[in-house]
């Protein structure tokens, strides 16, 4: 009913787009724009005359021009990045008005304008929670994935890689997880444009390099101006049915009106892993499995003779990153534009790791007359990824590496690869076959010989027009389009382990459309002189689909046909479609301030999905918040301890519609043949009342700037409910089903969140200082039946538990007298904690889960002469890690290569330690290794993250060489890692974004450590 | 006027994306709201319901062997412990391989009721074809529940009322959560009354041919139909009925006896009153189709062997011991499943079969006294397998010694072919199982005769009574 109203409505508000043209007398605005701290003209600063929306930038004297303005009144903007905001009224009413501004440094960015949904905000006027990560924060960082730099930098917002390989997927949380299975992202929106966030990479058959990949690895973090969380209902609702994971907006540079300013940016650097297993060497392999009596030991050379082939060494290589961007940016009063090209190139510290992004991005805003605007913007990014394997695989480079033995050599003599399991006995004799239960692949063969390619190419283009209607309305409208298409291509050679014994490849390509039309109506205006609407309607459509073919093939006739067309068995050959949503939207927000001091706003939307059921089609999430600035009371006007004061209040409705394209649909399915004749199934009920798990969030924050705003303080308390969470409710076989999908579940997550920016010292030296803390609480209120859903190494959502408890026996150590393994035994009435050398009797436990107590980071900024030193460190206190490779290295029962830790084994009576005795008295084997908290380790860590010193080469000198401006610049990233964690990286934990697998370790490959330098100039 | 007509560009472009969006229709599979809507979809939701009577759990693996290698007839030996529960009577009521079989075979009754619910309302269809398919249908759904009842019921006749449980009798369509699917367990007096009152409704609903020789051994013609209304009834030990609807089926002249060897692997053979039509794409695969089970490695799994017992009671000569056991890695192995693609058809009704099942009511009819008719029907299946005519005074003299040498023949012919459990139950026998690995009597009549109701099924319905002993 609804849709059938709105539809012709949205007909008919398209039809309402004509106007007629005004002509009037103008006259020329000019002047220079100064930095009121040092008195210096300030070039590229941008004036704006708001009613008509003309600009300019200042050139290198700092002086602007602005020519053809009809005579009027207007309000004029200067705005420049790091210095506050002025507004200045003007009026034309001469050929020539001379107009000097002096501006202030904003250093703590209080008078920032903030990107939100469908329009910009000053920060002061802010009713909701935005974080706001800015350009200079992720310039020249080396980022294969965006999302990355959001990690530390924006209170609420916690970042998992999966993995320290390029390309990576990123779990990305704001203020906690809110769903069990409808994923946790949030929405990603670029210049408008929901973008597409499927992974480019989903699992090929067989030996896969295990981590999906993210989408936004196509995005080139150059080109990006600013990138904006929205955290709150006030800030999210206007995004809907896809906002209950919180919304980054994603900003990208825009052209000015001045003279074309070209920018080059280049850096290099070397990059390392943060760290490296310490494996057995080939004497400590045969000692250590031949006193755990490991089947075939006997036969190993005699320790004192054991060679040693470092098979971590042979896959381990000194990584390259570079990165070279250029970019132009200028334009006129009436044309403006932003080129950018990048080449961004990162070799890993893996062998065979690689790399590639080049991306361009053209920007371009066009005045066709004084009310009439119109637009584009169009990017194109090509990613070329060598994937090498990783985690749990056979050839997972860091995996098998560490699990090859060490006697086993990885070259003949001959130097081609050892493929067969030779190690030379203690006579010098070469024995051949297997080292039972060792790695069957030769690890470095298959990086070296093997292909897994995965190439994608996104297009994102957009084109807009913007009309003044009146001069306090304006109407904008878009059409976007995100095509990302994917080429996976596998290809393993015959004489590889993965590939023989003729070889075989794999080739899946799909791709995505995702377009989308928008339009929607700004209207501004002070209805007195205290008060002022800001008011925006609009609507949306947008439609998705993702399709592919995959096809696989066995037995070709030789290594050196590449495609899968040679292949003389097709094993798969397939043609899907796996994604097709539409979405149907209209939005609102009303926005009344009264005197600068009380601002009230509301704001909804209305979704229509196709995914919904069809009895609730349609979906509303609407949101109220108001902000009060205490600072422009009276009562506050003699004060002079607060420069600002406010406090801030929403509660809103948000969805999350990822629940399956087609999850309330009857369906029937193929294949469900007989006889040769092809038949159909019934394969899902029908569930109309299917709807979008629904978040509702309350906010209370207090913002405050004091000491002659050199402290700014923010902090915010938020509850997130979440309701009607998709879950399977399994059904009674009679019915011929065993499930259907119902909104059941609840959640809830609550906490603080803490951002604190300080300018210590002011002057020619200058320190300044931000800091931001976010504790969250999470738990899982309410499944079907009290059924805990199980994860991946031992976690579960249950009831009353935090989502991904790990349920596991609890480790009580080695037993100094027997040197046998422990673990508690909780008595269940008394609770009375006993321990127990068998397994079997340990009881399991709720221990934990990987969900922080707190995380956050902080910078430090010091400037003195030119010199920038800014150091950012990221940490998380509190969250578990099950370090599942502990499992392997520990074992001492296997022939699989050990951790040098398991050298601190229990030997005799006394000895303190957590290894326990590999025999015991009647020489059985001693199993410790079993799933336990022997393996569940703090997560905790303090990362010095990024570390940049930069040099701005002096003003006159530049100028000598003919630039505008010059810096050159030391980079280095992940220096240090303060954690007490066993495994590689505590800072990557999670099966990419597995809702019940964030928190689990797998021989994940860690970060790299990278140190750079760079040069930065302009023209 | 360059501007207006730029902004009737962008209008019209609007104007062009308010079309619907949400008009999404899944590609990988359809709307339950359009199969019903084209006689071609009804067609394909027909065929979907065989593809549950050829499962594993239906009439094309499991389902077939466990009512065999329960008994003295075959030996599992395989590793699946699922099977190996089965195999030793005792079973866990989590035991996967039941939990599939009872999910498979209400999969199936569903899409027979979807057929039921709707075939009528196809637009366009003609009437023929709603008889028949409905026909189907009830076929379909009487024959699955037979197998239901047979496994997780005590037998017909284990109660002087039959008011012991049966399973649900389900006629209509699954729907989604409620209290709708807390359904109890029939009776087993009103699910065989169920099953019969199915089959009669397709017997007078589907024509004695289909539209080709493979679908009318495949699929519920009139004669697959009469078929298992004699099969139903010697559960019952109705002999009347029985000797009514094999005569039928005897009289329609449609079916002979072949060769020993002929009547068996891929294909259909004249003997063939219903057979589920396997093909190397669709049939329950290397770890559950009847070939690979009873095959020997390297064609199949080798799984599944006869018994000494079963080799013993072959008479000298018999073509079926020489030409249908053969000996493989030392062990023997039956010829009647051998297709390495796992194609051979799996014979659930065959003409021997039908002569023996009425031989068997005709005796029973007759009493003391030796019916001619039926002694003619068993010599008729000897004689195929190259054995003699059995000869009054010497090889019997009473009726009852008649039964015996039917019920006898009955064994030896239907070997590995899913007869023998309910062949021993419905008379009221014990169950042994001479197993290499162990001696298990089951008496007739015991907890553990019988298959436990899935443990999940009872978690998800209160109402679902558990077997005793379980």
């Amino acid at each position: 009913m609804i849709k059938k109203i709105l539809r012709p409505m949205s007909c008919m508000l398209a039809m309402f787009v004509f106007t007629g043209v005004a002509i009037a007398q103008t006259g020329t605005l000019t002047g220079t724009v100064i930095d009121a701290e040092i008195n210096e003209p300030l070039p590229g600063a941008n004036i704006l005359l708001e009613e008509i929306e003309r600009g300019a930038a200042t050139d290198l004297e700092g002086e602007y021009t602005l020519s053809n303005i009809p005579y009027g009144t207007y309000t004029a903007v200067v705005t420049f990045i790091g210095y506050s905001t002025i507004r200045f009224e003007v009026t034309i009413d001469q050929d020539v008005v001379q107009q000097d501004f002096q501006v202030e440094p904003d250093h703590l960015g209080l008078d920032e304008v903030v990107v939100i949904g469908y329009g910009t905000r000053d920060r002061r006027d802010l009713t909701g929670s935005v974080a706001r990560v800015s350009a200079e924060d992720l310039a020249s960082s080396p980022l294969s994935n965006l999302e990355s730099g959001l990690a530390g930098r924006a209170a609420g917002v916690q970042v998992s890689t999966a993995s320290g390989l390029p390309g990576g997927e990123v779990a990305v949380r704001v203020r906690g997880a809110a769903s069990i299975g409808a994923g946790n992202q949030p929405l990603y929106v670029v210049d408008g444009v929901p973008i597409t966030t499927r992974t480019t990479s989903s699992s090929l058959a067989g030996n896969d390099t295990q981590h999906t990949t993210s989408a936004l690895a196509d995005l080139n973090p150059a080109d990006i101006e600013s990138m904006e969380v929205l955290k709150d209902a006030a800030a999210t609702a206007i995004y809907g049915s896809r906002a209950a994971n919180g919304v980054v907006l994603i900003t990208t540079k825009r052209g000015r009106a001045q003279q074309t300013e070209i920018s080059v940016n280049h850096y290099s650097g070397v990059a390392t892993e943060t760290e490296r297993l310490s494996m057995l060497d080939g004497p400590q392999y045969v000692t250590v499995t031949r006193e755990a009596g490991v089947a075939g030991a006997d036969a190993f050379p005699d320790p004192n003779n054991a060679p040693t082939y470092s098979w971590t060494d042979a896959v381990h290589t000194s990584g390259y990153n570079s990165q070279t961007d250029i970019s132009l940016r200028g334009g006129d009063e009436n044309t403006r534009f932003y080129i950018g090209g990048t080449f961004f190139s990162q070799e890993g510290y893996l062998i065979e790791n690689k790399f590639l992004r080049a991306s361009a991005r053209v920007n371009l805003d066009h005045s066709v007359s004084t009310d009439f605007r119109i637009g584009a913007n169009f990017s194109v990014s090509q990613v070329d990824n060598n994937r090498v394997g990783s985690d749990n695989l056979v050839m997972g480079l860091i995996t098998s590496s560490a699990l090859n033995a060490p006697i086993r050599p990885i070259y003949l003599d001959d130097g081609s690869f050892n493929t067969a399991h030779i190690f030379t006995d203690a006579d010098g004799n070469v024995m051949p076959g297997t080292i039972q239960g060792n790695i069957a692949f030769n690890t470095v063969q298959e990086a070296t010989d093997n292909r897994r390619n995965l190439e994608s190419l996104r297009l994102i283009g957009s084109s807009f027009f913007e009309w003044d209607i009146a001069s306090d309305l304006e109407l904008r409208g878009s059409f976007s389009v995100d095509n990302l298409s994917s080429n996976e291509f596998y290809r393993y050679l015959s004489q590889t382990g993965s590939g023989a014994p003729d070889g075989s490849g794999q080739r899946r390509n799909e791709g995505t459309m995702n377009w989308i039309g928008e339009a929607y109506l700004t209207y501004i205006t002070d209805l007195s002189d205290r008060q002022s609407l800001n008011a925006v309607a609009g609507l949306s459509y947008q439609s998705y689909r993702t399709e592919g073919i995959y096809v696989a093939g066995t037995n070709f006739p030789s290594d050196l046909f590449p495609n899968v067309a040679s292949a003389a068995e097709m094993s798969s050959f397939t043609a899907y479609t796996n994604e097709q949503w539409g979405l149907e939207s209209y939005f609102a927000r009303l926005t009344y301030s009264y005197d600068n001091r009380y601002i009230l706003e509301g704001s909804a939307r209305l979704d229509g999905s196709s995914r919904f059921g069809a009895d609730n089609q349609y979906g509303f999430f609407p949101a109220g918040s108001f902000a009060w600035r205490l600072t422009n009371e009276s009562f506050m006007q003699d004060q002079t301890f607060f420069d600002d004061l406010r406090v801030r209040a929403s509660l809103g409705l948000l969805g999350n519609d990822n629940i399956g394209d087609f999850a309330s649909r009857g369906l029937w399915a193929g294949n469900a043949n007989y006889a040769g004749q092809p038949g159909l199934q019934p394969s899902q009920l029908e569930s109309p009342e299917l709807k979008w798990e629904q978040t509702s969030q309350l906010d209370v924050g207090l913002d405050f700037a004091i000491l002659n705003e050199r402290l700014a303080f923010s902090a915010d308390y938020y509850y997130k409910y979440t309701t009607d969470m998709l879950l399977n409710v399994p059904l009674p076989y009679t019915s011929g089903f065993s499930s259907v999908q119902d909104n059941i579940g609840e959640m809830k997550n609550y906490g603080f969140e803490f951002t604190l920016d300080t300018q210590n010292i002011r002057g020619e030296f200058q320190w300044t200082t931000n800091f931001n803390i976010t504790f969250n609480r999470n738990e899982v209120v309410r499944l079907v039946g009290d059924e805990p859903i199980l994860g991946i190494q031992n976690q579960r959502a249950e009831e009353g538990h935090p989502l991904g408890v790990f349920y596991l026996q609890e480790w009580a150590g080695v037993d100094a007298d027997t040197g046998l393994p422990q673990w508690y035994v909780v008595d269940e009435e008394t609770g009375d904690r006993t321990t127990t050398s068998n397994y079997g009797e340990a009881t399991r436990q709720h221990v934990g889960s990987a969900q922080p107590d707190f995380f956050g980071g902080f910078t430090n900024n010091f400037s003195y002469a030119g010199f920038d030193l800014s150091i950012f460190f990221q940490y998380v206190y509190g969250n578990k890690i099950y370090w599942q490779d502990g499992t392997f290295l520990l074992n001492p029962h296997s022939s699989f290569n050990k951790s040098t830790d398991i050298l601190e084994r229990w030997q005799s009576p006394g000895d303190q330690t957590d290894v326990p005795r590999f025999r015991d008295e009647n020489g059985n084997p001693v199993a410790a290794t079993q799933a336990s908290t022997r393996f569940l380790q703090d997560g905790s860590y303090l990362r010095l993250k990024d570390v940049t010193l930069n040099y701005n080469l002096p003003g006159d000198f530049v100028e000598n060489i003919g630039l505008r401006n010059a810096s050159v610049y030391l980079k280095g990233v992940n220096l240090l890692t303060f954690t007490s964690y066993d495994g590689l990286d505590p800072e990557l934990a999670g099966h990419g974004d597995t809702t019940l697998g964030q928190g689990v370790s797998f021989f994940t490959p860690p970060q790299g450590r990278t140190i750079m330098a760079g040069v930065r100039f302009s023209l | 006027m360059k501007k207006k007509s730029l902004i009737v560009i962008l209008a019209l472009t609007f104007g062009l994306f308010s079309c619907d969006v949400l008009d999404v229709e899944p590609e990988q599979s359809i709307s339950s709201e359009v199969v019903f809507e084209s006689v071609e979809n009804a067609r394909g939701a027909v065929t979907g319901m065989y593809q549950a009577v050829r499962f594993s759990s239906g009439y094309g693996g499991f389902s077939m062997m466990a009512s065999e290698f329960v008994t003295d007839n075959t030996d599992f030996q395989g590793s699946f412990t699922t099977w190996q529960e089965v195999a030793q009577y005792a079973i866990p009521t989590n035991n996967g391989t039941i939990s599939g079989q009872w999910e498979d075979l209400y999969d199936g009754i569903n899409r027979a009721n979807n057929v039921l619910a709707n075939v009528a309302d196809v637009p366009d269809i003609p009437q023929e074809l709603v008889d028949q398919w409905s026909g189907e249908a009830y076929f379909v759904r009487a024959i699955l529940h037979f197998q239901l009842v047979r496994y997780f019921a005590q037998p017909y006749g284990f109660t002087a009322d039959n008011s012991h449980p049966g399973v649900p009798y389900m006629t209509e369509p699954g729907e989604g959560a409620g209290d709708h699917n807390l359904v109890t367990r029939n009776t087993v007096a009103e699910v065989y009354e169920n099953i019969i009152s199915d089959l009669q409704q397709a017997e007078s609903l589907v024509p004695e041919s289909l539209d080709s020789d493979a679908a009318t051994r495949g699929r519920g013609s009139l004669n697959a139909v009469r078929g298992f209304l004699a099969k139903v009834h010697l559960h019952m030990s109705d002999w009347e009925n029985v000797a009514n609807y094999t005569n039928q089926v005897i009289n329609s002249g449609n079916y002979s006896l072949g060769s020993v060897t002929g009547i068996f692997g891929t294909g259909n053979s004249s003997e063939d009153v219903f057979a589920v039509q396997m093909t190397a794409d669709t049939n329950p695969g290397v770890n559950a189709a009847m070939a690979s089970l009873h095959t020997p490695a390297p064609i199949g799994r080798g799984d599944i062997n006869p018994t000494e017992d079963l080799l013993n009671a072959f008479e000298e000569g018999d073509l079926r011991r020489e030409q249908l056991i053969y000996e493989d890695g030392g062990q023997l192995w039956t010829a009647k499943y051998s297709s390495s693609n796992n194609d051979d058809n799996v014979r659930v009704i065959r003409y021997a079969d039908i002569l023996l099942s009425r031989a068997e009511a005709l005796q029973e009819m007759a009493g003391s006294a030796v019916d001619a008719e039926a002694l003619e029907l068993v010599n008729q299946v000897r004689n195929r397998a190259g054995l003699s005519d059995l000869e009054a005074g010497t090889d019997f003299t009473t009726g009852e010694d008649l039964l015996e040498w039917i019920l006898h023949e009955r064994r030896i012919e239907l070997a590995f072919e899913g007869h023998r459990k309910w062949d021993l139950l419905r008379r009221g026998e014990d169950l042994v199982n001479l197993r290499s690995t162990s001696n298990v009597p089951v008496s007739y009549g015991s907890d553990n005769a019988i298959f436990p109701i899935p443990q999940r099924e009872i978690d998800v319905n209160e109402n679902l009574e558990q077997n005793p002993g379980y």
